[in-house]
C-alpha cells in the first residue's frame, strides 16, 4: 500500500478517457481498471476521480447514463463521445511528446 | 448559456443524482468485499472508509458543475442572512455603525463639495472677485463704487469687467393687491458677466451702468418668482410688472439654478452718484496679487481728487467670490469634515470589533465545518460574504441616512449662512466612494477572523480554545477601543467648544431689548415728496398704535443688528476727520430708541417736530463719542455725511432731496448697539431722522405688552384703513430675526457637533461593550474554574473592570494629546478653543461614565455566573 503512486496532475483525464475506450464504465470500475492495469501502482483518489468525471462530462467528452452492473447493482455509466475520442487522440500524442521531451532532458543530464 | 441556466434550474436533481452515484460506488465496493469473503457489516464499513469523505468529494465535484461562485454566493447569502437574523444585536450594531458612518460622511462631504468646490453656475466663476478695502489700520470692508468710479476702474488692465448692483425690497402690485418684491437692480453687463443664458426670452445687455437714467423699463424674472407669482405660465413675456412707480416689461426668465442675490426679479440699474455693491472679473491669467497692486492705485485715486485729502494709506484686498461667500463656512465645514471622518473611523472600528468578536464565537462552528469537509477557501469566502452582506446593508442604511441628513442639514442651515445662489445636492461620487471605503473596511474586518482561523487550523477549534489567537484578538480589540475613545474625546471637545461659543453669543449684551418687538416690512410706492412721506408715515405709525396691546411704534431703515454688513457713509468732522473715514448710518424715527430700549447717555433725542420738519440733527453712539471726542463733548458738534449729499433719484422710490445743507448737528449720545454682527464690538454710528432720506423700504418696529404674536392681522387692517394700496410684510419678532441671523449659525454648528459627539459616544459604547463581552466569553472557563476554586466574584469583576478601564483611560490620554496637537491649527478657525478645562473635563467624565456602564454589564454577567454549570457543560 505504501509504494503506490499518485496520479500525475493532468494525466487523470487521459487515463479516464483511455479507460472508457474499451466501453462504458462506472466510476468505481474506472478506478479499479486504472489500478489493475497499472499493476496496483496507480491509486486514483475518489476526491479527484469524481470531479474529473464531471469536468469531462461538462466538456462534452463523455456522457453518462444510469445502468445495471454485472452484479445487478445500479450505477452511473460513462461513455466516450465523438469529441471525447478526438480529445483522447490529442491527449495521447501530447503525453507521448511530454514523455519524450522529459526523457531527453533527463538523458542530457546524465 | 442556456445549459448553465438549465443546470441552475435542475440543481436539486443534479445534487441528488451525484449523491446516488457516490452511494452506488460504495455499494459496489462493499459488494466486492463481500464476495472476497468479508462479513457484511465489516464490508460496508471498510468500503465507506476506503471511499473517504463523501460530503467533501460531493462538494468538490459540485464545484466543477456550474457557475460555482454564483451558486455558492446564493448559499452564502442565505446562510449569512440566517446567522445574522439569529444575532440581531450584532447585525444591528454593525449595520447601524456602518450606515451612520457612510451617511454622515457622504452628507457632509456633499455639502462641502457643493459649497466649497463647485458652488456657482456662473461662467469663469473662479475669476470673479470681491474687492475690499481698508483705510489706515482699520478693518477691511467691501468696496462700494459709484458709476463714475466703476467706469474708471474698467481701464485697469487686469480687469475683464466691473459690475454694479443694488438690492432692495420694492413696491409692486400683484393682481391688484399691493405687494413687495425683492428686486436686484443690475448694471447692464451683469448677465453678460455671469454668462448664464435665460430660460425663456432674453436678458438686458450692454454696459448700461454708464448709460443715462432713461433706461428701458424691462424686467427679468427669477425662476422662483415666475413659479410662485405667475405659476410658471408660458405667456408672461411681454406682460408688465409694476416695480415702484414704473411699469416694467418682462423680457426673460432665468433658469432655476440662477439665484444671483436671491432676488425675485432683476431690473436695470440707472447711473447716478450713489455707491453700489460691485464684483470684478479678472482677465484670464491675471493673478490676484497683480490685480490687487493695480487696483490699489485706482482706489487711492478715488479718495484724493475731491479734495478729501485722505490719509493716502488705502489697502485693497481681492477674494474670489467662492472664498468670500463661503469663507465663514469654510472653517465650520472643515472641522465638520474632520468630525465625520472620525465618526466613520469609529463606525468602522466598531464593525471590526463585532466581526472579530463574532469570528471567535464561531470558531467552534467553523472548526466543525472544516472537519466535515469544507475547504478553507470555502469558509473564507463564506465569512467574507457575511461581512459583505453586513457592509451592503450598512451601505443601504448609509444612503438613506445621507439623504435624510443632507435634507436636515439644508433645512437647518440658517438663511444668511449659506451663500444664496449656491446649490447643494448629494454627490453620487462621494456616496459611491464612502460606500466603497466602508465595504473595504468590512471585508478587511471580516478577513481577520477568517485568517486567524486558518492559522489556528483544525485542532485548536474543535477541542479546546486556542490561547495564541486569543491574545492576538485581545490586542486588536484593545487597539480599536483605544482609537474609538481617542476619537470620541476629540469630538466631545469640539462639541463643547461649539456649545461654549453658542452660550457666549446668546448671552452677549446687545445694547437693546429685543423681546416683545414685532417687525414688519413696508415699501413705499414713490416717487414721493419726503414731506408727504413724513406725514404718511406718521399716519401709519398712529394707526399701528391703535392696535390693542401695542405700546410703541418706530420706523427704521436698517434693523438694529443688520444681518448683512451695515450701511456706511464717509463722514467729515471739522478738525477731527476729513471724510476718509466711514461710520455706520441709520435712518430712524425718534421713537426707535425708546421702542427697543436703548439708553440715552448724554443730550437728547430729536423731537417730534424735528422729525416732521426734517431737521438736520443726529444722535451718535457711545463708541463714536469716545472715538472722535475722547476728551470733549460731542453735543452741539456738526458732522457731514456723504450719504445725504449723494442722495439722488434712486429709482427705488426715493427722490432727490434738496439737501442744501448736509451738515448734521449732534444732539445726543446713546448706548452702543451691536451693529456689526453679534461677535464684533459696535462700530461708530450716526442716527438721523428717517425723513432726511426718502427710503423706498423701511421696517416697522412694534413693541407689544405681551408676546408679539397675534397683532399682524389687526395691524394690516389698520394700515389698510390708512391706505388700501399699502403692502405690509409680516416678518417676525426682533428676537426671531436675531436668532435667525446671528445665533442660528452657531446653534447649527453646535447641534451638528453635539450630534456627532453623541453618535460617537454611542458607537464607542457599543464597541467597548462588544470588546469586553468578547474577552469575557473567551475566558469563561477560566473564570468558572477560579470561582469554583475560591476566587471571589468581586475579584473577577475587578479584574475585568480594571483591564477594560485601563484601555479606556489610555484612549482618553490619546484623545487629549490629539486635542493638544489639533487645538492650535483649529484655533485659527473657531472662536472657542478646544483646549478648555471645563469642556475637556466634562468630555472625560461623559466618556468614563458611558464606558463604565458598557464594561460593567458583561463583567457583572461573568462575575455572577454559575461556575459549576459552565464547567460541566463547557458552554
Amino acid at each position: 500500500m505504501t509504494d503506490k503512486l499518485d496520479v500525475l496532475q493532468g494525466t487523470l483525464d487521459l487515463l479516464i478517457l483511455r479507460t472508457l475506450q474499451w466501453g462504458p464504465q462506472h466510476g468505481h470500475g474506472i478506478g479499479q481498471v486504472i489500478r489493475t492495469r497499472s499493476g496496483d501502482l496507480l491509486q486514483v483518489e475518489h476526491g479527484s476521480l469524481y470531479p474529473a468525471l464531471h469536468r469531462l462530462r461538462r466538456e462534452g467528452w463523455i456522457e453518462s447514463e444510469w445502468g445495471i452492473t454485472g452484479n445487478s447493482q445500479r450505477a452511473k455509466f460513462y461513455r466516450l463521445t465523438l469529441a471525447g475520442k478526438r480529445q483522447l487522440a490529442i491527449e495521447e500524442s501530447n503525453w507521448k511528446l511530454f514523455v519524450k521531451t522529459v526523457g531527453r532532458v533527463l538523458r542530457s543530464q546524465e | 448559456m442556456w445549459r448553465k441556466i438549465l443546470w441552475w434550474w435542475r440543481r436539486d436533481r443534479e445534487e441528488q443524482d451525484l449523491d446516488e452515484e457516490l452511494r452506488a460506488h460504495i455499494a459496489i465496493e462493499a459488494h466486492q468485499r463481500l464476495e472476497a469473503g468479508d462479513n457484511p457489516e465489516e464490508a460496508e464499513f471498510t468500503a465507506r472508509r476506503a471511499f473517504g469523505n463523501r460530503a467533501r468529494i460531493a462538494e468538490e465535484t459540485r464545484d466543477v458543475w456550474r457557475p460555482v461562485w454564483l451558486d455558492q454566493l446564493r448559499q452564502d447569502m442565505r446562510y449569512a442572512l440566517v446567522t445574522l437574523t439569529r444575532n440581531p444585536g450584532y447585525a444591528a450594531g454593525a449595520i447601524v455603525s456602518f450606515g451612520l458612518g457612510i451617511g454622515a460622511a457622504t452628507a457632509v462631504f456633499s455639502a462641502v463639495e457643493g459649497l466649497v468646490l463647485n458652488p456657482y453656475p456662473y461662467s469663469g466663476a473662479d475669476r470673479i472677485v470681491v474687492m475690499s478695502q481698508a483705510e489706515g489700520a482699520g478693518p477691511f470692508r467691501r468696496t462700494l463704487l459709484t458709476s463714475d468710479e466703476a467706469r474708471l476702474l474698467t481701464q485697469a488692465g487686469s480687469l475683464d469687467a466691473v459690475i454694479l448692483w443694488d438690492e432692495n425690497w420694492m413696491w409692486t402690485k400683484n393682481e391688484g393687491v399691493p405687494d413687495m418684491v425683492y428686486a436686484g437692480r443690475l448694471s447692464g453687463n451683469v448677465f453678460q458677466l455671469l454668462g448664464v443664458p435665460p430660460l425663456v426670452g432674453r436678458t438686458f445687455a450692454g454696459d448700461s451702468w454708464t448709460s443715462t437714467s432713461d433706461l428701458a423699463p424691462v424686467a427679468v424674472l427669477s425662476y422662483r418668482y415666475w413659479q410662485t407669482r405667475y405659476a410658471g405660465s408660458a405667456n408672461v413675456i411681454g406682460r408688465t410688472v409694476q416695480v415702484a412707480d414704473r411699469q416694467h416689461t418682462i423680457i426673460g426668465i432665468m433658469p432655476e439654478r440662477f439665484r444671483f442675490l436671491h432676488a425675485d426679479l432683476y431690473i436695470p440699474l440707472s447711473s447716478d452718484k450713489d455707491q453700489r455693491w460691485t464684483l470684478l472679473r479678472l482677465r484670464p491669467g491675471v493673478s490676484i496679487a497683480a490685480a490687487t497692486a493695480e487696483l490699489r492705485a485706482f482706489v487711492q485715486q478715488f479718495h484724493s481728487p475731491e479734495g478729501r485729502g485722505g490719509r493716502g494709506d488705502v489697502r485693497v484686498s481681492l477674494t474670489t467670490l467662492r472664498n468670500d461667500e463661503a469663507g465663514n463656512l469654510h472653517s465650520l465645514l472643515g472641522i465638520l469634515l474632520g468630525a465625520v471622518t472620525l465618526l466613520l473611523v469609529i463606525g468602522c472600528a466598531n464593525v471590526s470589533i463585532l466581526l472579530v468578536g463574532r469570528g471567535i464565537h464561531r470558531r467552534y462552528e467553523l472548526a466543525v465545518r472544516l472537519a466535515v469537509g469544507a475547504s478553507q477557501a470555502r469558509i473564507l469566502r463564506q465569512l467574507l460574504t457575511e461581512s459583505l452582506v453586513v457592509s451592503m446593508a450598512g451601505g443601504v442604511v448609509g444612503v438613506a441616512v445621507a439623504y435624510t441628513l443632507l435634507a436636515v442639514i439644508i433645512a437647518w442651515i440658517p438663511p444668511g449662512v449659506i451663500p444664496r445662489d449656491m446649490d447643494i445636492a448629494i454627490d453620487v461620487r462621494v456616496l459611491v466612494f464612502a460606500s466603497v471605503v466602508a465595504v473595504l473596511a468590512g471585508l478587511a474586518a471580516g478577513l481577520s477572523p477568517a485568517l486567524a482561523l486558518s492559522r489556528s487550523r483544525l485542532s485548536a477549534g474543535a477541542g479546546g480554545r486556542s490561547e495564541v489567537s486569543t491574545r492576538g484578538t485581545a490586542r486588536t480589540h484593545r487597539f480599536l477601543t483605544l482609537v474609538q475613545c481617542a476619537a470620541t474625546v476629540v469630538l466631545l471637545a469640539a462639541a463643547g467648544a461649539a456649545l461654549r461659543t453658542l452660550v457666549a453669543l446668546t448671552t452677549a449684551p446687545l445694547g437693546y431689548d429685543p423681546r416683545n418687538v414685532a417687525v414688519f416690512g413696508l415699501t413705499f410706492q414713490g416717487p414721493h415728496d419726503p414731506q408727504q412721506t413724513a406725514g404718511y408715515s406718521e399716519r401709519i405709525k398712529s394707526a399701528a398704535l391703535d392696535v390693542p396691546g401695542v405700546e410703541s411704534v418706530a420706523l427704521t431703515g436698517p434693523a438694529p443688528t443688520p444681518p448683512v454688513e451695515p450701511r456706511r457713509s464717509p463722514i467729515e468732522i471739522p478738525g477731527v476727520s476729513d471724510g476718509s473715514e466711514q461710520v455706520v448710518i441709520a435712518e430712524v424715527s425718534r421713537e426707535y430708541f425708546s421702542t427697543i430700549r436703548v439708553p440715552i447717555r448724554a443730550g437728547r433725542i430729536w423731537t417730534d417736530s424735528e422729525d416732521r420738519r426734517r431737521a438736520h440733527v443726529g444722535v451718535i453712539n457711545a463708541t463714536m463719542a469716545r472715538g472722535y471726542w475722547p476728551d470733549g463733548n460731542p453735543i452741539g458738534q456738526r458732522v457731514r455725511l456723504d450719504v445725504l449729499r449723494n442722495n439722488r433719484n434712486n429709482g427705488d422710490g426715493s427722490m432727490e432731496l434738496s439737501a442744501n445743507d448736509q451738515w448734521i448737528e449732534i444732539v445726543g449720545v446713546i448706548g452702543d448697539v451691536r451693529n456689526d454682527g453679534l461677535r464684533k464690538p459696535a462700530l461708530p454710528e450716526v442716527y438721523v431722522p428717517y425723513t432726511l432720506r426718502a427710503l423706498g423700504a423701511v421696517l416697522l418696529l412694534v413693541r407689544t405688552s405681551g408676546a408679539p404674536g397675534g397683532i399682524a392681522d389687526e395691524l394690516k387692517r389698520k394700515v389698510a384703513e390708512v391706505n388700501a394700496e399699502q403692502p405690509l410684510m409680516a416678518s417676525s419678532s426682533l428676537e426671531e430675526r436675531l436668532s435667525e441671523n446671528g445665533w442660528a449659525r452657531q446653534r447649527f454648528a453646535a447641534s451638528l457637533f453635539s450630534a456627532c459627539a453623541a453618535l460617537a459616544l454611542a458607537l464607542a459604547a457599543v464597541g467597548i461593550y462588544s470588546v469586553v463581552e468578547c474577552a469575557v466569553s473567551l475566558r469563561t472557563r477560566e473564570f468558572a474554574l477560579r470561582i469554583s476554586l475560591g476566587a471571589s466574584n468581586a475579584r473577577i469583576l475587578r479584574e475585568i473592570f480594571t483591564s477594560a478601564m485601563m484601555t479606556i483611560a489610555l484612549g482618553m490620554g490619546g484623545g487629549l494629546s490629539l486635542v493638544a496637537i489639533l487645538h492650535r491649527p483649529i484655533a485659527a478657525w473657531t472662536e472657542s478653543s478646544l483646549w478648555s478645562p471645563v469642556s475637556l473635563t466634562s468630555s472625560m467624565i461623559a466618556l468614563a461614565v458611558v464606558g463604565c456602564c458598557a464594561v460593567l454589564i458583561p463583567a457583572w454577567r461573568a462575575a455572577t455566573m454559575d461556575p459549576m454549570r459552565i464547567l460541566r457543560t463547557g458552554e
